[in-house]
């Protein structure tokens, strides 16, 4: 391939976020402050090289046709990397404002798995591709840009929600079951999503078929595979209840922030709801502009709608109900679940419309 | 950290009653949270029961209850409302009760911030400070004049325009600022009413429709594909003009794809040509707020050429004919005949089986190939495909597949439009202009108030107590009010 600068940069990203995470992790578990800033310098590294593979792509689709460049926000390869992009770098600015590190180990295992996800998945392409006639609009760009950076927001209020629910955990009782199964579940997912990707190599995705996610896992025609998925899916789940007071353990050391952990959490949503408001908007602006009508109920649409009732409740539960601590944390944890299937449930499981977020 | 609990204000109604009981129904946000809640997961319903055709779901309920039982599944789906959810009386009905709620606490509200916005800005006094989000008291080494001064350049510094009064001696500055951000909340309610409001006008006087127009004629109706409330769906809609299709062109990339695609429409209305455009995907023709947008396109018929590879069942070579839309070969080694009907451009690959997409260009074509027997009969009708398995013929030892698929040179094209009138689409962006800034004003905008009071204690010394209140994001105000603190205290 003659276009690929951008993937050597995004490669270089990729890993940066791995080391990050790694360090995170041990900033963590031994609370030394040298460790934590390694894992800042290797952040903002990452980031850079993930800024200059971006506009590095841009360029290049430039490059290869006045009529085929185009912001690159446009396939499900460019808007996941595009949205692991815009976690970091709402991170960073959290990490500067706030002077704190400790959500890191939570933020970055999101971005490197939705990095490493798209690069190995046979389905995604990462090439540049044309875009068609209907995704040449500037409506879709500032919708794109905007529900990522909401939905970045969003990720980031998760990670700090969920480790709210951590260091507040005094027993195994409803809410460490809770958080437990979320980071069970979500290890999960992606694992399966990776193990789909390595499996897959040609049988179902060659033919232009199969686009469903979990083909090699979950929905697989053989059996064993099915049942193999699940004792793996009860195993992660059991593994991540046994340890979880371990986490704990690791986290207690951070209790004290626990008021602005639940602060945070607050003020990213505060910042992501008016954003996503703006994307379905200018999403709906777009829509009517390329089909005639603004409101479709199409399944991402739909979702989309389904994410800022969310978390439109939660604002509302907070603001006039009083929720704070762990109730309005539990309901935040659940926004962001809906928004990773705003983002690949309805791309990999259900069908829709939307081909510039479809697989292929 | 403690879970606080804010007690919601009962307001007291006088009288009682069925009516005062819907009224306080209304009147809770715990509602509020609930409807939110239930609607997110009833959506979630539409995203997984397919909405654009019932027969859709079809595959998916054989999976879940057996083939058998699949059909009578399907009808019960249909009776529910579930396989047009968003538009069943119950979907409805829950919009409706949130419209409702928003409506009552709305006013219930009201004369609180009435309250509020209205009331002056009194001097502080002791009573008062008590109930203020943050005080600060100092006793400086200088004259109450001078600190008046000072204070009042540091309140106009950070843009309050203060009041000044005296009271026994003491003087004040006090200001507020951002009263008015107050209503953002309000802006926020109206406009999601604003919203449902120009949505209602689109149900009921607004259509979509499709039509297609061959090179050089014209229409002057179109058929109905969406139900609107007020017609039937398949209904032809009269456009109360006329519009013809001039020319049609297709553009490519090197690579072939097509990346554009236009027609050049012209409006004839009371006999008059009154507009001519050349439209494109993204960019419709615009007449008395009816909108013809570049839906799909085709070759008039007649026009399309097909490559129909025959490949025998048993395995053996591969064998292309070429087949004109409309027109009969015989199918060598049999006596049957192969006729080709409709033809599409753009065929992908559903969850049960290949559909015609009328919007997005797949580059992948398909077409039904009638099988006739030597007295030209219809034996059976194969969809036949491109770029995905063909249907297997049952009537013949070979599989029929599109090799390719060609328009001649010269060739008439048919362009498909989408014609939407829609007279409710302008309220909804209003609601939405005024829901983003109702929003930025509730979140990101404060009524901020501060106090200054001056008490001489002798002539070159003064006891200064600074107060302030704000309704909403202390911590930022916190940030301020420090500054204010330091610019008044500062020698
Ligand atoms: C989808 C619909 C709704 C949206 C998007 C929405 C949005 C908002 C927003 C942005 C705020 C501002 C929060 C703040 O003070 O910073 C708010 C507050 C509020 N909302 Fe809603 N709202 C919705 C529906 C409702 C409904 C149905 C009610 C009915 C009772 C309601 C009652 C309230 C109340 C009482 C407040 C607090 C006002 C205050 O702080 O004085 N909301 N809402």
């Amino acid at each position: 391939m003659a276009f690929d600068i951008n993937i050597k940069f995004f490669e270089i990203a990729t890993f940066s976020y791995l080391f990050a995470m790694v360090f995170y992790i041990c900033y963590l578990a031994f609370k030394n402050q040298t460790v934590g800033k390694i894992a800042s310098g290797i952040t903002y590294f990452g980031l850079l090289a993930h800024t200059v593979s971006i506009g590095v792509r841009w360029w290049e689709s430039y490059k290869m046709g006045a009529d085929i460049g185009h912001i690159p926000i446009s396939n499900l390869f460019e808007s996941m990397s595009f949205g692991a992009w815009t976690i970091i770098l709402i991170y960073s600015l959290v990490e500067m404002k706030y002077k704190n590190r400790t959500f890191g180990a939570f933020i970055m295992p999101v971005a490197f798995l939705a990095m490493t996800y798209i690069f190995v998945a046979p389905n995604i392409s990462k090439g540049i591709e044309p875009l068609v006639p209907a995704l040449k609009s500037y409506w879709l760009h500032i919708h794109v840009i905007t529900s990522f950076l909401g939905y970045a927001a969003f990720a980031i209020s998760f990670g700090v929600s969920l480790m709210y629910l951590i260091v507040n955990t005094q027993e195994k009782d409803r809410v460490y079951f809770f958080w437990t199964v979320c980071i069970g579940l979500v290890v999960a997912v992606f694992a399966v999503l990776i193990a789909d990707a390595v499996q897959l190599t040609q049988s179902v995705f060659a033919q232009g078929q199969g686009k469903h996610m979990m083909e090699g896992s979950f929905r697989s025609s053989i059996p064993a595979v099915v049942a193999l998925s699940y004792v793996f899916l009860v195993a992660i789940l059991a593994v991540s209840w046994a340890l979880g007071m371990k986490i704990r353990d690791m986290l207690a050391g951070f209790a004290n922030t626990s008021e602005q952990l639940d602060e945070v959490a607050y003020k990213t949503i505060a910042i992501g709801f008016p954003l996503l408001t703006v994307g379905i908007i200018t999403g709906a602006v777009w829509a009517n502009s390329a089909w005639g009508t603004y409101w479709g109920w199409d399944p991402k649409e739909t979702w989309s709608l389904i994410t800022w009732l969310i978390y439109a409740a939660y604002l509302h539960a907070r603001l006039t109900r009083g929720w704070r601590g762990k109730r309005a944390a539990i309901l935040s944890i659940i926004g962001f679940l809906a928004v990773i299937f705003t983002f690949l449930g309805v791309n990999l499981l259900l069908s829709g419309l939307h081909s510039y977020g479809a697989a292929g | 950290m403690e879970e606080q609990k804010v007690t919601p204000k009962q307001v007291q109604k006088p009288g009682g009653g069925p009516l005062a009981a819907v009224w306080d129904f209304f009147a809770s946000v715990k509602l509020t949270v609930i409807l939110l809640i239930v609607l997110a997961l009833v959506s979630v319903i539409g995203t997984v029961i397919d909405q654009t055709e019932p027969a859709k779901n079809l595959q998916m309920l054989a999976g879940m209850f057996g083939p058998a039982n699949a059909q009578g599944a399907l009808e019960f789906l249909v009776k529910s409302g579930l396989t047009n959810m968003y538009h069943s009386w119950w979907f409805v009905g829950l919009l409706s009760m949130l419209s409702a709620n928003i409506f009552v606490c709305t006013i219930e509200r009201l004369p609180r911030t009435i309250a509020i916005v209205t009331i002056r800005q009194e001097p502080l006094t002791d009573e008062s400070l008590k109930s203020v989000n943050m005080k600060d008291e100092k006793r400086m080494k200088a004259d109450a004049s001078s600190v008046k001064e000072k204070a009042k350049a540091a309140l106009k510094s950070m843009g309050y325009n203060p009041k000044e009064a005296e009271v026994d001696g003491e003087i004040h500055l006090y200001a507020e600022k951002g009263k008015l951000t107050r209503w953002g909340v309000y802006v926020v309610h109206a406009s999601i009413l604003v919203v449902f409001v120009g949505a209602l006008i689109g149900s009921f006087w607004g259509y979509k429709a499709y039509v297609q127009i061959m090179e050089g004629q014209s229409v002057d109706a179109a058929q109905l594909t969406n139900k609107p409330l007020l017609r039937n769906l398949g209904d032809e809609v009269p456009l109360g003009f006329q519009v013809r299709c001039d020319k049609f062109e297709l553009e490519t990339y090197a690579s072939g794809m097509p990346s554009g695609y236009y027609s050049t429409l012209t409006v004839i209305d009371g006999g008059k040509e009154v507009a001519h455009k050349r439209i494109r995907v993204n960019d419709p023709l615009d007449h008395k707020s009816i909108r013809f947008f570049q839906s799909s396109y085709g070759p008039a018929p007649g026009n399309a050429i097909l490559i129909l590879g025959i490949s025998p069942k048993q395995g053996g070579e591969e064998k292309f004919i070429e087949v004109r839309q409309g027109g009969t070969v015989p199918l060598e080694g049999t006596p049957y005949f192969l006729n080709v009907g409709q033809v599409f451009a753009n065929v992908v690959m559903g969850p049960e089986g290949p559909v015609v997409e009328g919007n997005e260009y797949e580059g992948s074509s398909g077409a039904n190939v009638v099988i006739l027997d030597k007295d030209k009969n219809v034996v059976e009708t194969i969809a036949a495909l491109q770029r995905f398995p063909s249907q297997e013929p049952k009537s013949v030892p070979f599989n029929i597949h599109i090799g390719d698929y060609k328009v001649g040179p010269g060739a008439k094209y048919y362009t498909g439009l989408q014609v939407t009138y829609d007279p409710g689409v302008w309220v909804v962006w209003i609601g939405c202009i005024l829901m983003v800034l109702g929003i930025l004003i509730a979140f990101f905008t404060s009524h901020k108030r501060v106090w200054i009071r001056i008490k001489p204690t002798d002539k070159s010394a003064s006891t200064v107590t600074i107060a302030g209140s704000v309704n909403k994001n202390k911590y930022s105000f916190e940030a301020d009010f420090k500054k204010l603190v330091e610019k008044v205290e500062s020698h």
